[in-house]
């Protein structure tokens, strides 16, 4: 069996910990993150060439941000 | 968001589908994703057969253009997703009612959403069956009895099931 050395075992533990917090967020404080987390994404797809895929809404309302709120 | 789940909301009561709701950010950390999935109970067409059409032109006549697989909706692309076999459509009649940003929604009970990965059973299912089963806290027994009545494998606390 393999064991994790204890300092390997408290990081993820401390990783769960933090997983499970993440999880009993409020879903408009989870909406906020997946925006952060759409825009981190475009800033390396865009190094590639790649377009933008973040939705454009506002973080603070999480409404649309222009006119481009329509397919 | 509160926008378009107005717009949801909306359809569902014209009756362009019969009940809809979400999934699986309510119950665990928010993962990247660029659409919104929303399983919805369609009318059936004349045929027979399930079909987004209804959905599509009511979307039109609001301003909402189809695009490949997504509709933008107020900024987020959704992709309908029609319940097809007996599990979905149980889970879209016992489906919660959330508020999300004061708009009322629905959401797919976690046990449910965990059944749906277990069906579909791909490597992104199979991540999902495991965070949801890790970090969503679901009822086990309830979850006991939705796999025996649809015939799917009881997933393990860590998620791992095989079908």
């Amino acid at each position: 069996m393999n064991t994790l050395p204890p300092e390997m075992e408290a990081a993820l533990a401390a990783k769960q910990k933090h997983r499970r917090e993440l999880a009993a967020l409020p879903y408009e404080e989870k909406l906020r993150i997946l925006l952060r987390l759409q825009h981190l994404s475009d800033a390396i797809r865009q190094t590639r060439g790649a377009s933008a895929r973040a939705w454009p809404l506002d973080e603070k309302t999480l409404l649309p941000m222009s006119s481009a709120h329509r397919s | 968001m509160k926008a378009t789940l107005a717009i949801l909301n909306d359809l569902d009561a014209h009756g362009i589908f019969r009940r809809y709701a979400m999934g699986a950010m309510f119950y665990v950390e928010p993962v990247a994703t660029y659409d919104l999935d929303v399983f919805v109970i369609l009318p059936l067409s004349r045929g027979g057969l399930l079909t987004l059409t209804p959905i599509y032109d009511a979307l039109r006549e609001r301003g909402y253009q189809p695009r490949d697989e997504h509709v933008i909706i107020e900024g987020i692309p959704v992709q309908f997703l029609p319940a097809y076999n007996p599990l979905l459509e149980e889970a879209l009649e016992e489906a919660r009612t959330v508020h999300v940003e004061e708009v009322s929604t629905r959401v797919l009970r976690i046990e449910h959403l965990i059944c749906v990965s277990v069906a579909t059973g791909r490597a992104k299912d199979r991540e999902r069956t495991r965070l949801l089963m890790e970090d969503g806290h679901p009822d086990v027994n309830f979850l006991a009895k939705i796999c025996t009545r649809h015939h799917l494998p009881l997933p393990a606390k860590n998620g791992e099931f095989s079908l």
